[in-house]
């Protein structure tokens, strides 16, 4: 390993670097408010070390790992939520909370760790090491309340069934290994691998659908979401998600052109039935975090229409609405969450998540308010927000195509979805005669959420800032 | 030309100054409104005054979508319209409005930028963008301060338009797809657009997307039923920009959008929607007739006169665009100051049951007399701004679709029936309540109304003239696609 593939390393290295520390002022002496400091220093640091190393080709990186654009785009999405968890832990949190702090600052960034290294897998053994790192950790927080029952519950579901993906996605490579004798995700996927190489390769995407809660693999989805403490949710329907997305569409580019005609009809049906079913059954929901667990499903399905798409198409404009619908849906959620967590303490029995604890917000606390209805306004496509230029990037992609079922089920999706949004964001306009307290102030975290508002404004109505430029940000050159 | 993209972005600037002023000191949102609106209204008339005027900036280049905006005589009689009547609605709610008052200034700017927006727009993304833009501050509006059943109609409104215009977001990308695949770049603006040489069947599937927006927004049958509880429900100033100014918007997007990207695929569908506008006439008229709301029956009979706007434009005889253009305006004015009417019954009896009013004309004589006249005009009274419009419409439509133009005389008849009715249950017969008058703030709004109606009623030329270059334009395409029933 040459000097300059450490460097590019850095990333990686400062942020294991970080853990070590962190793990050992924890044992030191335990401080909340220097965890706190340490978890943000080390992410800010990752940031700015890989915004510098920022790849303009594709380079190998030991045998497991490489230095490429899409990956390196996603892992700015990456950090981008995990800043944003750490900068809410927090006012969630209140400082000092039953629970020990320290801890969840420790495995927000190894779970960081494990999905930065996972969009940089090249090989089968680092796309397992890192998801399990990555998903371990998360188990960890998705319990992180231990005096909530739900929370235990959410959590004993995500390990058994995320053991079950694993191990499915084990046997999926395993056979793929079999046949083939690769190990090396882009010679694994080089040549049509015939039937049971096939089988292999839908074990391995059904594992990674489960991951992202396509339908019919999202059964878990609403409960993990609403018994988890709201931070751990956000971190799971952000990191995990963008992470495990970044790794589908990589497998999608490489899969070859004898594979690609059935996997496209599995996952157009996937895509569909998670646009329709997930925003029909949103709609009964009175439960925010249930709410924000079929949103995340019907979202998945819309940008799996772009990850299917990529598959025998070449197009630049593929990567570039999977990137720029990610970002749009990462920004949307983690401000849908940071009001939530704003508004609900770690240690309390449960978080503020009916849609009756929110009623009347806006006339309370007019700016999360305003917050919350920006964000789900972005959820739902409209205008002026970032969310509608996704939509836009991915209506034009399947028009362009004319995969007309998709295209179907992706407006009636939108309508359905419009509904319960609008029913959310009208409460807040409601009357009430409850006060609704929220946390004591946390300035960074306030700034934060703040700069996160104006951006899925500002990408909403100048496009072109991030739009023109993101066909750079994604190809090597 | 930087100035004309100030008629969209200072509405936003300025509502949010009048939103702080508002904070500062009670009651002074209000004037920071008014003072914002009349100099919009100054620039507005500044530009019109240069001629023709057209800006473009790069936007989304990645698209090749443009901030373009074009100002032409039609675009700025309509951007006129809306700010007066935004002034209109400022006037009607000086009062009215009982809480947020900085937030309902701010709603009221933007909703008059989203506007502008649409009236200005020469790229069909920034149409989109604004179309769907002014939806949000009117939503808003409904939903805080509207009347008892709000949360219903403003959900319902919200949903139909934004539905539809998914529809027409589809047709749009196709459109620019399409012009990518001929030409090789994709393109959003009109005009280039305009030159793109689509097979006939295509054309079909990518009007109907536009249609069902504007149809929706006109309203016409079948897609009309989210505005009788819009209107029914919005606070007067709501209901003043709805029906004067956001049902144009529809009636616009046809003229500047639909027909010319599409005319012979509009010529081909024509048929049906001249069989469409005169069902909304007579389904409007005859719903209106059976409504005991003063506010609900006044929608249904905004209904009703769309149909003449959708009539008038399918038909494209140059003679029932100006009609249609007439219609606008006239509509405009006179539903404005019914709504008006509406509004201050209701801020003075609390209800818009018909059954609850009767021998107004006692009381409030000065009342009467200008509902009269907005009656009158809604009916279709000759010397009034309405009669031109219609008169107009039937008298082209006659020429090609002569069954539908008969039809739509004889609906004519009813929407007497139910402007009668309206006047005569509210000021007439016996003495039921009695209440104030018109007092020295309304007295001038109304009076102001009263005499645009009876003016453009004598002198319709000014704003044909306006509208002219714009409509010759039109009527010249029509020229070329001679597809006739």
């Amino acid at each position: 390993m040459s000097m300059h593939e450490l460097w590019l390393l850095s990333p990686i290295i400062l942020l294991g670097i970080g853990i070590l520390v962190l793990m050992l002022q924890t044992s030191w002496k335990r401080n909340a408010n220097l965890a706190r400091g340490l978890a943000l220093m080390t992410l800010l640091i990752t940031l700015v070390a890989h915004l510098f190393f920022y790849p303009d080709h594709s380079q190998t990186l030991t045998l497991l790992f490489e230095h490429e654009p899409v990956g390196g785009f996603f892992s700015l999405l990456l950090l981008l939520a995990s800043l944003s968890v750490a900068f809410l832990q927090g006012p969630y949190s209140g400082g000092q909370s039953r629970e020990v702090s320290e801890e969840f600052y420790l495995l927000l960034l190894l779970s960081t760790l494990g999905a930065m290294l996972l969009v940089m897998a090249r090989h089968v053994a680092g796309v397992l090491i890192s998801i399990e790192l990555m998903s371990l950790a998360m188990l960890a927080m998705l319990a992180y309340n231990r005096q909530r029952r739900d929370s235990l519950e959410g959590a004993i579901k995500y390990l058994l069934l995320s053991g079950a993906a694993t191990s499915l996605m084990l046997l999926g490579f395993g056979i793929l290994y079999a046949v083939t004798g690769h190990l090396l995700l882009a010679e694994m996927l080089a040549v049509d691998p015939g039937l049971p190489g096939k089988a292999g390769l839908i074990l391995v995407v059904a594992a990674l659908a489960f991951k992202l809660s396509l339908v019919p693999l999202h059964f878990w989805t609403p409960d993990v979401y609403q018994g988890a403490p709201l931070n751990s949710t956000l971190l799971l329907t952000t990191l995990s998600k963008a992470a495990v997305f970044a790794l589908l569409l990589k497998l999608m580019l490489m899969v070859p052109q004898g594979l690609a005609g059935d996997l496209t009809l599995i996952l157009s049906w996937m895509a569909i039935a998670s646009m329709l079913t997930g925003n029909w059954l949103a709609l009964q929901q009175n439960n925010l975090k249930r709410l924000m667990a079929y949103s995340a499903i019907a979202h998945m399905g819309y940008v799996l229409v772009a990850a299917i798409i990529a598959m025998g198409q070449d197009d630049d404009l593929v990567l570039e609405t999977a990137a720029y619908y990610m970002l749009a849906y990462l920004i949307a959620s983690i401000l849908v969450f940071s009001v939530l967590a704003n508004l609900s303490q770690l240690d309390a029995e449960k978080d503020v998540d009916r849609t009756d604890e929110i009623r009347g917000l806006f006339w309370q606390h007019p700016w999360l308010a305003v917050t919350l209805v920006l964000a789900f306004l972005s959820l739902a496509g409209m205008p002026i927000t970032i969310g509608f230029i996704g939509k836009f990037y991915l209506l034009t992609l399947a028009v362009g195509l004319s995969a007309w079922w998709l295209v179907g089920a992706m407006l009636v999706g939108s309508a359905v979805g419009l509904y319960y949004y609008l029913r959310v964001i009208f409460v807040l306009f409601d009357k009430t005669d409850r006060s609704l307290p929220t946390a004591k102030s946390f300035y960074l975290s306030k700034i934060w959420l703040g700069l996160i508002a104006i951006s899925l404004l500002t990408l909403g109505v100048l496009p072109g800032l991030l739009g023109d430029q993101l066909g750079g940000l994604l190809f090597a050159g | 030309m930087v100035a004309l993209s100030s008629l969209i972005w200072c509405p936003v600037l300025l509502g949010i100054l009048s939103w702080l002023a508002e904070r500062r000191l009670r009651g002074a949102g209000n004037w920071v409104t008014l003072g914002a609106l009349v100099l919009l209204l100054f620039v507005s008339f500044y530009l019109g005054a240069m001629g023709d005027s057209f800006v473009s900036l790069s936007w989304f280049s990645r698209f090749n979508i443009h901030f373009t905006l074009f100002y032409d005589g039609l675009a700025q009689l309509m951007v006129v319209m809306t700010l007066l009547l935004a002034m209109l609605a400022l006037l009607v709610s000086w009062r009215e409005i009982d809480r947020r008052h900085g937030f309902f200034h701010f709603n009221l700017m933007f909703s008059v930028a989203g506007i502008n927006g649409v009236f200005l727009a020469a790229d069909l993304f920034l149409f989109f963008l604004c179309w769907e833009a002014m939806l949000l501050p009117m939503t808003a509006l409904i939903l805080i301060w509207g009347h008892e059943n709000r949360r219903y109609a403003a959900i319902k409104f919200f949903i139909f338009t934004q539905v539809s215009g998914l529809l027409m977001l589809l047709s749009i990308i196709a459109l620019a797809l399409f012009h990518q695949h001929s030409q090789g770049s994709l393109s959003f603006s009109l005009n280039e657009l305009q030159y793109l040489d689509l097979p006939i069947d295509v054309q079909f599937w990518l009007m109907l997307g536009f249609f069902i927006a504007f149809a929706v927004k006109l309203p016409s049958v079948p897609f009309h039923t989210w505005l009788p509880d819009a209107h029914t429900q919005a606070p007067t100033a709501g209901s003043v920009l709805l029906a004067g100014i956001l049902l144009k918007t529809g009636a616009y997007g046809l003229i500047r959008v639909l027909l010319p990207l599409f005319p012979e695929a509009a010529m081909s569908f024509a048929p049906v929607a001249v069989t469409l506008g005169v069902i909304s006439i007579v389904y409007g008229a005859l719903m209106a007739f059976s409504q005991t709301d003063f506010k609900r029956l006044v929608a249904y009979s905004s209904i009703s006169h769309m149909g003449f706007i959708l009539l008038a434009l399918f038909s494209w005889q140059a003679i029932a665009l100006q009609g249609a253009v007439l219609v606008m305006v006239a509509h405009g004015i006179s539903s404005a100051g019914l709504f008006c009417v509406a509004g201050m019954l209701q801020h003075r009896l609390q209800s818009r049951e018909l059954g609850e009013m009767g021998g107004l004309w006692a009381s409030a004589p000065r009342m009467a007399t200008v509902t009269l006249v907005f009656v009158m005009a809604g009916i279709g009274l000759p010397g009034l701004a309405n009669f031109n419009g219609e008169f107009l419409s039937l008298l082209g439509s006659f020429a090609v679709y002569p069954l539908h133009a008969v039809a739509a005389t004889l609906a004519i008849v009813g929407s007497a029936l139910y402007g009668l009715r309206l006047f005569q249950r509210t000021f007439q017969g016996p003495v039921h309540t009695e209440v104030e008058d018109l007092q020295g703030r309304e007295l001038l709004f109304c009076g102001l109304l009263v005499l645009a109606l009876v003016y453009f009623g004598v002198q319709p030329h000014l704003i044909l003239e306006a509208s002219a270059a714009s409509l010759d334009k039109l009527s010249a395409l029509a020229s070329f696609s001679e597809v006739r029933p």
